[in-house]
């Protein structure tokens, strides 16, 4: 990361932050909801500062743990209706090249990497790779110009903190 | 009851804010808190209430009964267990442990009511059994 004088010196395809937002869920006092996560509020905070909708995202690094992970957040920020997620991801919604939402084209935290507890910042590297164009050829997604970064820490149902990242090519 | 072995709870940590609550627990009696400026109950109870952060919160005692809310059971270890979140007829959600049940046939929205386990060192931990 760099100031914006110093990044145009670069000769590099240059990333911004558009929008960000984070959010802790937490025992919420025993009002105790296990189907949503801090997403359904660092989604909308971050793509208000954006001024984009999930539409406008041309790919996606979200926080994968395990896939229900992967479901609940994909729901909360708004990719699908709620409780739509698994047929939104069985449908092939997620792959490169075939789906609305190209989503961990590094093989994610299940297929690829999970640095303990830095799970985020693969997922912004990967993300920061689509917008350069700079990913693996087979899984470039064409034309991306603004990507999400999104993950959670701690327990998915309750206890967590949930941070989102939007991120346009400039 | 089909499990050989039952796992023992570890006993609580009591601090000034949950003395009555372990104090209760003493006398087979499960508590909870109630916010007199929201109106609101919650578990586990807290000093600040966790809505309003109001500190006019004062001690109810609960029916013992509740539903299961969700459960999942941990096999990988020589004591299987059960952890459950029961939501209380109170209205609040606690996490908790099922015991005395077979594990296997345990159902949300199954209804529970509350029993009290002892521990070596300490106050008697409050879970719940299946009705």
């Amino acid at each position: 990361m760099t100031s914006p004088e110093v990044a145009k010196s670069l000769k590099r395809p240059l990333v911004k932050v558009m929008g960000a937002g984070e959010a802790p869920k937490g025992q919420m006092g025993g009002d105790v909801n296990l189907t949503y996560s801090g997403a359904r509020w660092s989604g909308p905070t971050a793509f208000a500062e954006a001024g984009v909708t999930p539409k406008d995202i041309k790919y996606a690094s979200i926080y994968d743990s395990f896939t229900i992970t992967v479901l609940m957040q994909i729901e909360d920020l708004g990719f699908c209706e709620k409780g739509q997620g698994g047929k939104f991801v069985s449908d092939g919604n997620l792959i490169s090249g075939v789906g609305k939402l190209p989503f961990n084209t590094d093989g994610g935290g299940l297929c690829n990497n999970h640095p303990a507890n830095r799970g985020g910042i693969t997922k912004v590297i990967e993300a920061v790779r689509q917008l350069r164009g700079e990913a693996h050829p087979k899984v470039q997604v064409k034309n991306c110009d603004i990507a999400l970064a999104h993950g959670t820490g701690g327990s998915l149902g309750v206890r967590h903190g949930s941070a989102t990242l939007i991120m346009e090519r400039v | 009851m089909t499990e050989a072995k039952v796992r023992a709870f570890p006993p609580a940590v009591v601090n000034a804010e949950s003395k009555p609550y372990w104090d209760a627990a003493e006398k087979g009696k499960l508590l909870y808190k109630f916010c007199t400026a929201c109106k609101k109950p919650h578990f586990y109870p807290r000093t600040l209430c966790p809505f309003c952060f109001s500190d006019k919160t004062e001690w109810k005692e609960a029916s013992g009964k509740g539903v299961i809310y969700s459960h999942s059971t941990m096999r990988r270890t020589p004591e299987p267990y059960t952890l459950a979140y029961v939501t209380l007829e109170e209205g609040p959600t606690a996490l908790t442990g099922i015991v005395d049940c077979d594990p296997d046939k345990l159902k949300i929205g199954q209804k529970v009511h509350v029993v009290f386990k002892p521990t070596k060192e300490g106050p008697p931990i409050p879970a719940f059994a299946p009705d």
